[in-house]
């Protein structure tokens, strides 16, 4: 059994855009790694995402991925939270 | 940042242990050396401003918007930066002094042993306030000034901010506050740039800040009021020749150009044409300490919703966000390419930078810039003003951008 400490009690609801729509990134440089987190672009549309994205960090991905954030679910213990830390 | 009058005139200031490892020789107090290896963070409270500025960065509007860090939130991110050993923290907006717990974030800064300084629009900074951010701690207050007064208030959105902004300078100063103006340079204000100068230095400024418009935020909408490279290259001379006239005259003006890595190259070429040889070298070897284009290195951006960004003015991508994070995992994550690509940038610049004998102490200057004119992270910066000579790409095909 989890302790209370480590339980994903929390979930980070606050947005992280206001401008647009925020897209994470994730990226690998071979593709025998797992994609992993490589930030986030905000952009009008999955599109313009995907360009910018191709232009931050395409260059050496073999693998790229662009979720729209506000799909992700953010869980985190509450000795991780900003507020706890 | 690149100091005119220290490179120029030799003017000591509380900022060249930062910026170019010269603590020892200072008589100011310096910023320590092991602090030297962290990023100044530039810390936007707010998105809410109570004005509509042409220019801003930000993208700020006369609302609150959703997902602002709390006090208490406000506070775990300063223990972050302290933890990791930032060693100035930059209080910025929006308009900053809309938050009425900014005075508290300030002292706990202070408190963790970060230097606070103030970034503002200084329309707010009544009598009271001024002594209460001096009480808390504040180190520095620079108050932005875009022009005379009607193309101050035209640019501002406002009609009497310049007014108001020069009583904020006046409460600050009474109140015993190292206070500075910040200036961004475009093609409507260019003229007024001297005449500012005379102006507020009559009210007891002594420092200049002249920033390079960025290509972030609103920045991105005006781009047809951007300098070309001549009108650049003739504003940032006279910056040079106006710092000189004062310090001739016997007045400290302390005056910095920020945001343009060309200026680097273009101050020792300056400097050798008007104060020979050897002082050029001198003023070349101390730019190679300040490093160049600081993005993604020397400076960072914690934007009012938590979001890290490699420069304030680079608010389109956030290399990941303070509620998920501590800022020092998230800076020192180099398995981020974008990280990586500006912090190992020297040998994959192209076009006119690939060659040029400025590189070191430049950097290829704005990479947000480059990026947006040029979808290219290690294209040219478009602002470079130097000319194929002093780049020393005599005979190569790199003329300079379209002016």
């Amino acid at each position: 059994m989890p302790t209370e400490s480590s339980t994903l009690d929390h979930e980070v609801t606050a947005p992280r855009a206001s401008n647009g729509r925020e897209w994470d990134l994730f990226v690998s440089e071979d593709a025998t790694d797992p994609p992993r987190h490589a930030g986030s672009v905000t952009a009008p549309s999955r599109d313009v995402a995907v360009e910018q994205a191709e232009q931050l960090v395409g260059r050496d991905a073999a693998t790229l991925w662009v979720c729209p954030a506000d799909e992700v679910t953010r869980r985190t213990t509450a000795n991780a939270r900003l507020a706890n830390r | 940042m690149i100091s005119v009058s220290k490179l120029l005139c030799d003017l000591d200031a509380e900022g060249d242990g930062l910026r170019y490892d010269a603590a020892d020789e200072s008589g100011k107090p310096q910023i320590t050396e092991d602090k030297q290896r962290r990023p100044v963070v530039v810390w936007n409270l707010t998105k809410q401003c109570n004005l509509y500025c042409t220019h801003c960065y930000a993208s700020a509007d006369t609302e609150t918007a959703p997902g602002e860090l709390s006090t208490r939130e406000g506070k775990s991110l300063l223990d972050d930066l302290a933890d990791y050993g930032a060693p100035v923290v930059l209080f910025s907006g929006g308009e900053p002094l809309v938050r009425d717990d900014l005075e508290e974030l300030i002292a706990y800064a202070a408190d963790r042993g970060l230097r606070p300084v103030l970034s503002t629009n200084g329309t707010l900074l009544t009598e009271e306030r001024a002594e209460a951010l001096r009480d808390a701690g504040l180190q520095y207050a620079g108050v932005s000034v875009d022009g005379l007064p009607e193309r101050n208030d035209e640019f501002r959105g406002k009609e009497g901010a310049f007014d108001a902004a020069v009583r904020g300078i006046e409460h600050c100063l009474d109140a015993g506050l190292k206070t500075g103006l910040r200036y961004t340079i475009t093609e409507h204000n260019a003229a007024d740039l001297e005449g500012v100068v005379d102006l507020l230095t009559d009210v007891g400024l002594d420092r200049f800040c002249f920033y390079h418009l960025d290509y972030g935020g609103r920045g991105t909408e005006i781009l047809d009021a951007d300098l070309t490279p001549t009108e650049r290259r003739e504003a940032v001379r006279r910056v040079c020749e106006m710092t000189r006239e004062y310090h001739d005259r016997g007045e400290e003006l302390e005056t910095l150009l920020v945001g343009n890595y060309a200026d680097a190259g273009f101050l020792v070429e300056y400097a050798r044409e008007h104060l020979g040889e050897a002082r050029a070298e001198r003023i070349h070897q101390y730019l190679r300490i300040n490093g160049g284009d600081p993005a993604g290195e020397r400076v960072a951006n914690v934007d009012y919703q938590g979001n890290v960004h490699p420069t304030q003015f680079w608010q389109g991508y956030s290399l990941g966000n303070v509620r998920d994070r501590p800022f020092g995992a998230i800076w020192d994550d180099d398995s981020n390419p974008v990280l990586r690509a500006l912090r190992n940038r020297d040998d994959q610049l192209t076009g006119k930078c690939a060659d040029c004998r400025y590189r070191s102490i430049c950097r290829g200057g704005s990479r947000l810039r480059a990026l947006t004119v040029h979808d290219d992270l290690f294209a040219p910066d478009p602002q470079c003003y130097l000319t194929d000579q002093e780049v020393g790409a005599v005979g190569a095909d790199v003329g300079l951008p379209d002016a």
